[in-house]
């Protein structure tokens, strides 16, 4: 085992370039467990890109995403989950046809689900892990607070609902790092203050480390003990949240005036 | 209902329905017993399809493919010796001697398509859509040309004929029972919600670490194993076999019939199969006293379009009857 602080994600130098767009150049993060980081930027920074080359959904150009120990950069989304990384999108991607309870089974698959023949012969080794799958999915429903939309089909669910279905499939999945992908984006003030009480919650209760690209800046200053400004794919500055906010370089990114001295 | 009884009503289905088996074996006419076994097969097909096409949402044309590998091989291996050295004199010898009794050589049938399966699944399942319909439309003609040029193996066009009639009513039940209970097992399994996430969004499934490309050959080939074994029984029921005897037509019609059932549901399949197959046997004294041959397949493509237009998730969607999930499912509350 890794001592407690060393860092369970360590990025260096990650680039991604598409076509002529020069997404994201140079990324660094070094994230401990447990940490919560916000990653904020203006529109088209290249947050999003982060967060598919983080998860294997994109390869890198250049540069390494080591977690857990084991390079992850360009080996594919098994890969980023097999490392224990999980993650929420921009654009909820969920199961529609499928129940909310199966959206969080199916995610429980990789860790607890089986093969072709104990299935189909209901060996007592499937029987032990549909049970054990049951209480997992059911457990998740009830953090993120879904108990009651069980059996509805995750497509008809309210939009707040959907991103909190989201991330307890993300959480069934067991990862130890959790990327979310503006969580708070169409919630309303209640439902974000409840999403930020799930997110310490679950950092709280089982050592969840966060990376959050938010919007919501009141949400990233409340949460986030780090955060992290990329502009124009280029990491502006990094820091407590407070010092962040005061940073006038952070402050002209967002009016617009775009990072031209980064 | 508890699951004890839930288990005993499913036994007693099962049993009811070989009564009725027996029944219609011992009272039925000959052309009507073949109808009742064409839709059997029907039923076999179609549930079978869908665990490719409506779990995974692999978009598979290639099910007849299938059934011919599984059709000529078992064909080949129960051909009694004399008629294989009169037809296909140039056959290796362990082959030319063989003689199989029904039973193990459909399930070489089925296992020959699972093979054919994997190795057409490897490069062909990185397609997608429309591009994988295609490609699996591909695989069927390349699987008829080389029946037809095959002639050592297969006789070309001329194909078997004159097969033992061995398929009878309760050969085609036995496989449609079998044929259900993998489908709903599956289904009610974390395996087949991992293949129904991959159907839903391959790339959300992936990265919850669910192997989408595993998954998808696991369905094409539990498809393929039930397709090759229906195409024996298929082959020994009208005792002949010839390379067009599975088209591009009945891919379309099984397809149809997965598709307005609902891709997904094998409740659906299984309801769809039985009354487009019944459906389509009942028109046919109307085509032939109107001559108007086909028109099974016409009211069938509207059908589909009907259907498509509105209802485009088909009669059940990826629904099954709670009862059912109940029963299949181990620790359903
Ligand atoms: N798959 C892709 N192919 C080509 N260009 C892409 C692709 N994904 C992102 N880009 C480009 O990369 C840049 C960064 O996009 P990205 O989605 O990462 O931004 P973002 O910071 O997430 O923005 P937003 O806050 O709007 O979500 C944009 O210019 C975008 O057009
Ligand atoms: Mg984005």
């Amino acid at each position: 085992m890794q001592n407690e602080n060393a860092p369970f994600l360590e990025v260096a130098s990650l680039s991604k370039r598409f076509g002529g767009v020069q997404a994201v150049l140079d990324y660094e993060l070094s994230l401990a467990p447990g940490e919560i980081v916000g990653l904020i930027g203006p529109n088209g920074a290249g947050k999003t890109t982060v967060f598919n080359l983080l998860s294997g959904v994109l390869a890198p150009t250049s540069g390494s995403i080591r977690a857990g120990g084991r390079e992850i950069a360009g080996r594919g989304p098994e890969a980023g989950s097999a490392a224990g990384i999980g993650r929420t999108f921009q654009n909820i991607r969920l199961f529609p046809a499928l129940s909310v309870l199966d959206n969080v089974r199916a995610a429980c698959h990789r860790r607890l689900g089986r093969g072709l023949w104990p299935t189909l012969f209901r060996l007592p080794g499937a029987r032990a892990s549909e049970a054990a799958i049951l209480a997992r999915a059911r457990e998740m429903l009830e953090i993120m607070n879904l108990s009651a939309a069980a059996e509805q089909p995750a497509g008809s669910l309210p939009y707040g609902d959907q991103r909190r279905l989201e991330i307890a499939r993300a959480l069934a999945a067991g990862p130890t790092l959790l990327l979310l992908d503006e969580p708070a984006a169409g919630l309303n003030p209640g439902e974000t203050e409840g999403l930020r009480q799930a997110i310490r919650a679950l950092r709280d209760r089982f050592g969840l480390t966060v990376l959050l690209v938010e919007h919501d800046m009141g949400l990233v200053m409340r949460l986030c003990e780090r955060v992290q400004v990329l502009v124009h794919g280029r990491l502006l500055t990094e820091g407590p949240p407070a010092a962040v906010q005061a940073d006038q370089r952070v402050v002209a990114a967002y009016l617009g005036s775009g990072g031209a001295d980064a | 209902m508890s699951r004890t009884t839930l288990r005993l009503a499913a036994l007693c289905t099962v049993a009811a329905g070989a009564g009725l088996v027996a029944l219609a074996q011992a009272f039925c006419g000959d052309y009507y017993l073949s109808i009742l076994d064409f839709v059997g097969i029907a039923a076999v097909l179609a549930v079978s399809l869908n665990v490719t096409n409506g779990f995974t949402g692999l978009f598979s044309l290639g099910h007849p493919a299938f059934m011919a590998i599984g059709g000529y091989v078992t064909a080949l291996l129960v051909l009694p010796p004399g008629r294989k050295e009169m037809f296909l004199p140039d056959l290796p010898a362990w082959l030319a001697s063989a003689e199989w009794s029904f039973a193990p050589a459909l399930a070489a049938g089925g296992l020959a398509a699972v093979l054919a399966a994997c190795l057409v699944g490897l490069p062909v399942l990185r397609l997608k859509g429309h591009y994988l319909a295609v490609a699996t439309m591909g695989f069927l003609i390349i699987v008829q040309v080389l029946i037809v040029n095959l002639d050592w193996l297969t006789r070309g066009p001329l194909g078997l004929n004159g097969l033992a009639p061995l398929t009878d009513l309760w050969w085609v039940y036995a496989v449609l029972v079998v044929t259900l209970y993998v489908a709903y097992a599956l289904k009610f399994s974390s395996l087949g919600r991992a293949m129904l996430a991959v159907r839903e969004d391959e790339l959300a499934a992936r990265c919850l670490g669910i192997p989408a490309a595993r998954a998808r050959i696991l369905a094409l080939a539990v498809g393929a194993f039930f397709a090759g074994v229906s195409g024996g029984l298929w082959a020994h029921l009208i005792t002949a076999i010839t390379p067009g005897s599975f088209s591009l037509l009945m891919a379309f019609t099984i397809v149809a019939m997965v598709v307005i059932g609902g891709s997904g549901s094998v409740t659906g399949s299984l309801l769809a199969a039985v009354g487009i197959s019944l459906f389509t046997e009942a028109l046919k004294p109307v085509e032939e006293s109107l001559e108007l041959y086909g028109l099974a397949e016409i009211v069938m493509a509207l059908g589909l379009i009907v259907c498509l237009v509105l209802r485009p998730r088909g009669l059940f969607g990826s629904e099954e009857p709670r009862l059912l999930a109940r029963l299949f499912e181990n620790s359903a509350p």
